[in-house]
């Protein structure tokens, strides 16, 4: 019987260092998540927007590929506010629906509020909401660029992206978002709803540089 | 000598600048119609252009030379309906160019839209009709020797249709729309013979009026009911 009690309490014991033990891990994971604040982000990334047949431009043209890079500043937690600059373009193979331009470069500026957190001790997932932004769109009729014309409109898109942390402050990204271009275009009123906006779905593939240990507020 | 790298910069600016065309932006152009034959029959796959002229000077004037850009282009459907969604150019030299084939005549929109922009930003053309088009060769010889003088006239109707808009009203005085023409010629000892021919309707009649050595004129009226018609006249 003695030997049983001992037994038991020996057990107990046991269990009771390994809650510890096992406490004091999650207590270590939770701390790391919870000490993976940042300031700053510097963002650089490769866009693919592909536009859907929602509009006449969209129906006409297939997305080509460019570059976007811009800053964010996590305000408060895990809350930030960003700035970007970009420029893509779209290649035009059905004329008849845009008007005789062979393809577009697109040049776009947004401002976007969001919220990253860290779901792993690597990994970082992003949420973003793009409330303003505005992009130009240059149609080139020749090969030289020099002849053109100019749609201007504004947009909002909402997107996503996981980061994974490869070393240091530096992470690498995907992402994805919707964007939706209400244009200045004007035209006939039987054909002005085929040309109020243009929508995207949109991929990216990117770098950040995270930049301090903790919010700005 | 130093290089003068301001000037070099004003000049390559310049030539820069020089040599950009920028068209309207954030518009499109609506032009729309249908197409048909003589018979009212509708005429698919007719092409619609939608062009501007751009002079290539900057600085000299007249410009030394124009470049013809394609705004906008589509085709015909099976009803002869056509909607061309084209981009929009303010210059004195905007036209509309409606083409079937080599074996129907062709229609031309001109409009000076340097401040001028459509209705609904819409050009509507209404039925364009195009003719089936022949030529009308002909060949005159002199046979009576010398000192014999034939003065003639062909009189025919053009194969072309040009219809010059002021903004959105037609300039009836500008316009030629199947328009009657006059070749006339005089033949005599320096210059006997004539062989040439003129572009007409298929279907049209052509008047043919000659007087020899300045008698009464004498007309015949030859029916053009073949695509190349051969005419032949000995005086």
């Amino acid at each position: 019987m003695k030997k049983f009690i001992v037994i038991v309490l020996v057990l107990f014991c046991c269990k009771i260092r390994g809650q510890n033990n096992q406490g004091n891990t999650e207590k270590d994971i939770n701390s790391s998540l919870k000490n993976n604040q940042k300031t700053f982000v510097l963002t650089t990334n490769w866009v693919l927007p592909n536009p859907t047949n929602s509009s006449n431009i969209g129906k006409a043209t297939t997305g080509k590929s460019g570059i976007e890079g811009g800053v964010q500043l996590f305000l408060y937690n895990n809350f930030f506010i960003g700035g970007f600059l970009g420029v893509s373009g779209l290649d035009v193979s059905q004329p008849e629906y845009t008007g005789n331009y062979s393809r577009s470069s697109v040049t776009f500026g947004y401002f976007q509020v969001g919220y990253e957190f860290p779901i792993q001790e690597k990994l970082r997932l992003g949420l973003s909401f793009v409330p303003f932004g505005e992009s130009r769109y240059k149609n080139i009729l020749s090969n030289s660029s020099n002849v053109y014309q100019v749609d201007n409109a504004r947009f909002v898109m909402l997107g996503t992206h996981l980061s994974y942390k490869v070393s240091g402050p530096f992470y690498i990204f995907a992402g994805y978002a919707f964007r939706s271009d209400k244009t200045e275009i004007k035209t006939a009123p039987e054909f002005q709803d085929q040309f109020k906006s243009i929508q995207y779905h949109s991929v990216s593939f990117g770098v950040k540089f995270y930049i301090g240990n903790k919010s700005f507020f | 000598m130093k290089p003068n790298f301001k000037i070099a910069v004003i000049v390559f600016t310049i030539l820069l600048l020089g040599c950009q065309y920028r068209f309207l932006d954030d518009t499109r152009l609506l032009v729309k119609g249908d197409v048909e034959n003589h018979e009212g029959n509708p005429i698919p796959d007719a092409e619609i252009k939608v062009y501007t002229q751009r002079g290539s000077g900057y600085f000299l004037y007249p410009a030394p030379s124009y470049e013809k850009f394609c705004l906008g282009s589509d085709f015909s459907d099976t009803n002869g309906d056509f909607s061309v969604i084209s981009l929009y150019d303010q210059d004195e030299d905007f036209a509309i160019e409606i083409y079937k084939n080599d074996q129907y005549t062709s229609y031309y929109y001109t409009n000076n839209t340097e401040d001028y922009i459509p209705d609904d930003f819409t050009i509507n053309l209404g039925t364009v009709t195009l003719h089936p088009k022949a030529t009308f060769n002909f060949k005159i010889e002199r046979t009576s020797g010398l000192g014999n003088e034939l003065h003639y006239a062909f009189e025919y109707t053009s194969d072309y249709c040009l219809e010059v808009y002021d903004k959105a009203v037609l300039n009836n005085q500008q316009s030629q729309c199947y328009k009657n023409e006059i070749f006339s010629r005089v033949l005599n000892d320096d210059y006997p013979n004539e062989s040439s021919g003129v572009n007409t309707l298929l279907g049209s009649s052509i008047v043919f009026i000659y007087s020899i050595n300045g008698q009464p004129e004498e007309q015949q009226i030859i029916a053009v009911n073949s695509v190349n018609q051969e005419f032949n006249f000995t005086y």
